[in-house]
């Protein structure tokens, strides 16, 4: 494979994932917890990564960040040091940046604007919970195969070292100068992403010197000088959350959020619409469990309004949250696929309503496919059962 | 810093979709309306110098006369313009597969979603003759289905526009047409009569190049639809051979009234149609005894399902080969590529003479998206777990050979 797998801590390197300026991301195995992780192993310098404070620091924005658990933000695991390299480990997703997407090309302003209310919702979250982001550029912005948006670390205050070349250009003025940031600095940030979605450029552009030059001084041109369709009727919006001087931004992520709603003029439409025989739904109050651990189940859940935790280990101490799903995203999938009892407990983290859906009424939907697609729907599915088996019982093996 | 996004009149292109008989579809965004649109784009130079100035100025009353049509099962032609270099026509974007796709070569339609996509061709053929136009230029390429099975006749202009024809599209010419006699509603019957044997027999009514097929189309007699797939009812053969008829004045009068007597005879059929039907419109491959299908190690994109024969499965192990599995008729193999990118983990060896049905990746994908959409997002939901539970059990056997 050509690297040398070895160990970080409890956890055993699998494959690495990529490298960054930051350091090494690996797709690793937590024996502890039976589960795969994406763990990141920093660089050995004198400071701590990416962090202006040093090593204290970064513990205390892992620690932080361990507490935030929001659908639209990557959950933090945990962190620690192994000879020398402190390391974080997150939950892993098969999912790709919003770098790798803008590379594809802009998408249409609709998509752009999804993006962009997910973002702002992570960071109205974290900034509530006195976090701040610091550094959201293309690549902290994750997207999974399913379309849900996950911001990672919020890590705050940044060393201008650690930040690529390529991601300079979302950076506000404030932090080019090294001046103090706060929360309207990821609101500049967030501005900036959506001015690439929507214009197919950065507001500011170039390198070394002169782009430091422009984030300070250059007001960007209005996106839809690049971008055209759709694009001007949030030239105010977008430019405003760049303005220069902090004060004359949205004062917060929900402030800017709600300018780009009234602006689109859009009402978000229902996650499962009325469609032929409509699925049966269940509302829960937050706090209210969807199924436990061990619980036998027959049933998947859309998420249709609000979001819900998968934990572990409810027993006596805290359990630990192994993920947070939202709007749109599927909970306790795998019963449709086999009758084994659930994994972990579902718990609703706010107010929310589920659509659920049977595994009877599934196979009857299925039903109305082709016959050669539903059979290939049956080989995966069963494909899916022998392997999740077989990684079940490998996950025990490995120590 | 990317390149500036290329533009046409005030659109702006995104991916070419694929190629037409004359230039390129693009989806595209429409700047006055923040909405995705398809743009198709001829370049001139598809014509000869001198016929450039000719077309030019056959294109405008061409487009403007599809323009008018409104109707469900007819694509709405939004815009058009013309640039340097190029002609362009702006058509709505609906998420839909031309008809061309899902027939690769042999591949038949369920008799009853054949008969019903046919219904919906004749409704918009009535449609348009009524406002005084023909299409002229009817074949499964000009036929959009979207995944609720709605059919939308695209190409409403291209007749009056373009003189010279796609070789595709000469096996759904009546013979008046190779006369050269001007398009009459006559002629949409015929080709919708070629559109209906064909989807419903797997095959052409006729067949053959050049002056081959002239022939075949002015004189030959095709065998009834049931003779060439015998799961067809005969009582459907009389009303696809009517609308053949050599002489216009033979065929139905008009496609209301080639889709009444369609109807009528299909009735018990499209009743039918609710549960869903067998077969599938999939390329077949034959393979003989010890033919490779795939080798260990090799990319792949479709997957396998075995209708005859045998074919067996092999690894390379550390003495020979081994066989892990022999698959006969029904069985699936080669499915994890319909799923992931990753080069086959086995070989696939033909063991008796077999056939077998192709399903390429990107065809399974679409044919899940012919559900509603919560099925749909489960399904997306179970196929990434597939894949992910793969690249697991990858790595921990990695872990645990170490």
């Amino acid at each position: 494979m050509g690297v040398t797998l070895r160990s970080v801590g409890r956890y055993r390197l699998a494959s690495l994932i990529e490298r960054t300026l930051q350091g090494e991301l690996y797709k690793a195995f937590d024996p502890a917890e039976r589960r795969f992780v994406a763990l990141l192993l920093l660089r050995r310098q004198e400071g701590a990564g990416p962090l202006a404070g040093g090593r204290g620091a970064f513990e205390a924005a892992a620690e932080a960040a361990a507490a935030l658990h929001h659908p639209n933000i990557l959950t933090t695991h945990g962190h620690g040091e192994s000879s020398g390299h402190l390391y974080l480990v997150t939950e892993l997703l098969e999912a790709r940046t919003l770098g790798a997407l803008i590379d594809e090309g802009c998408p249409a302003p609709k998509r752009a604007l999804g993006i962009a209310r997910q973002i702002l919702a992570a960071l109205a979250h974290a900034h509530a919970a006195g976090l701040l982001h610091g550094g959201l550029t293309p690549s902290e912005v994750l997207l999974s195969g399913e379309g849900t948006v996950k911001v990672k670390a919020f890590w705050g205050a940044r060393r201008l070292a650690a930040v690529a070349e390529a991601e300079r250009p979302y950076l506000a003025p404030e932090q080019v100068v090294g001046g103090a940031i706060d929360a309207r600095t990821d609101v500049y940030a967030a501005g900036a992403l959506l001015y690439r979605l929507l214009a197919g450029v950065a507001p500011c552009r170039g390198r070394g010197p002169a782009l430091i030059d422009q984030i300070k001084r250059n007001a960007p041109r209005p996106p839809s000088v690049f971008g055209g369709e759709g694009v001007a009727t949030f030239d105010e919006v977008v430019l405003q959350a760049l303005a220069k001087r902090p004060q004359d931004r949205f004062p917060s992520a929900t402030a800017f959020a709600e300018a780009l709603q009234r602006a689109s003029g859009v009402v978000e439409k229902p996650v499962a619409p009325a469609h032929g025989r409509s699925f049966g739904r269940r509302r829960l109050a937050v706090g209210d469990m969807v199924f436990r651990e061990g619980d036998i189940g027959d049933c998947a859940y859309l998420i249709a309004e609000g979001s819900v935790q998968i934990t572990k280990g409810g027993g006596a101490g805290a359990p630990i949250v192994l993920a947070t799903l939202g709007r749109g995203e599927i909970v306790g999938e795998m019963a449709l696929v086999d009758d084994h009892p659930r994994m972990a407990d579902a718990v609703a983290a706010e107010d929310a309503e589920l659509v659920v859906i049977p595994r009877g009424e599934f196979r009857q939907r299925l039903e109305r496919m082709d016959k050669v697609t539903l059979r290939l729907i049956e080989v995966l599915v069963g494909r899916l059962r022998n392997m999740a088996e077989e990684v079940t019982a490998l996950k025990s093996v490995v120590e | 810093m990317g390149p500036r996004p290329k533009t046409i009149g005030p659109y702006r292109l995104g991916p070419p979709l694929r190629r037409t008989g004359w230039g390129l579809l693009h989806k595209a965004s429409d700047p006055a309306q923040a909405r995705p649109v398809v743009v198709e784009i001829v370049p001139k130079e598809v014509f000869g110098r001198r016929e450039q100035a000719a077309v030019a100025a056959r294109f405008r009353p061409a487009v403007e006369a599809a323009v008018r049509l409104h109707h469900a099962n007819i694509l709405p032609l939004l815009d058009y313009g013309e640039t340097e270099d190029a002609f362009f026509v702006v058509s709505e974007f609906v998420e839909a597969v031309p008809l061309a796709d899902m027939l690769v070569a042999g591949g038949r339609l369920p008799p009853s979603l054949g008969l019903l996509y046919v219904m919906q061709v004749l409704a918009a053929l009535h449609h348009a003759h009524a406002q005084g136009l023909v299409h002229g230029r009817l074949t499964p390429a000009a036929l959009m289905v979207s995944s609720d099975d709605r059919v939308r006749v695209a190409d409403f202009w291209l007749e009056r526009l373009v003189a010279r024809r796609a070789a595709e599209s000469l096996p759904f010419q009546a013979p008046e047409q190779f006369a050269g006699a001007a398009p009459a509603p006559a002629v949409d019957v015929f080709a919708a009569g070629v559109l209906l044997y064909r989807v419903l027999s797997g095959d052409l009514p006729f067949k053959g190049r050049g002056g081959d097929l002239e022939r075949a189309v002015r004189a030959g007699v095709p065998p009834v639809p049931s003779r060439v797939n015998d799961a067809l009812p005969p009582q459907l053969d009389p009303v696809v051979m009517r609308a053949l008829a050599k002489r216009p004045e033979e065929r139905y009068a008009s496609a209301e009234s080639f889709r009444a007597n369609l109807g009528a005879a299909a009735s018990g059929l499209l009743r039918q149609r609710v549960s869903g039907g067998g077969g599938s419109g999939l390329q077949r491959r034959s393979f003989s005894p010890g033919q490779v299908i795939f080798e260990e190690g090799d990319p792949g994109d479709c997957a396998f399902l075995v209708e005859s024969g045998a074919v067996q499965i092999v690894k390379r192990g550390r003495t020979g080969p081994v066989v892990l599995a022999t698959l006969g008729k029904g069985e699936i193999f080669g499915e994890m590529a319909l799923v992931d990118d990753q080069p086959r983990m086995a070989g696939a060896l033909c063991a008796q003479r077999a056939t077998l049905a192709v399903i390429p990746r990107d065809a399974f994908q679409a044919r899940l998206g012919r559900v509603d959409k919560v099925t749909q997002k489960l399904l997306t939901v179970l196929v990434n777990r597939v894949r992910g539970a793969a690249r697991d059990l990858a790595d921990l056997r990695g872990l645990i050979d170490r």
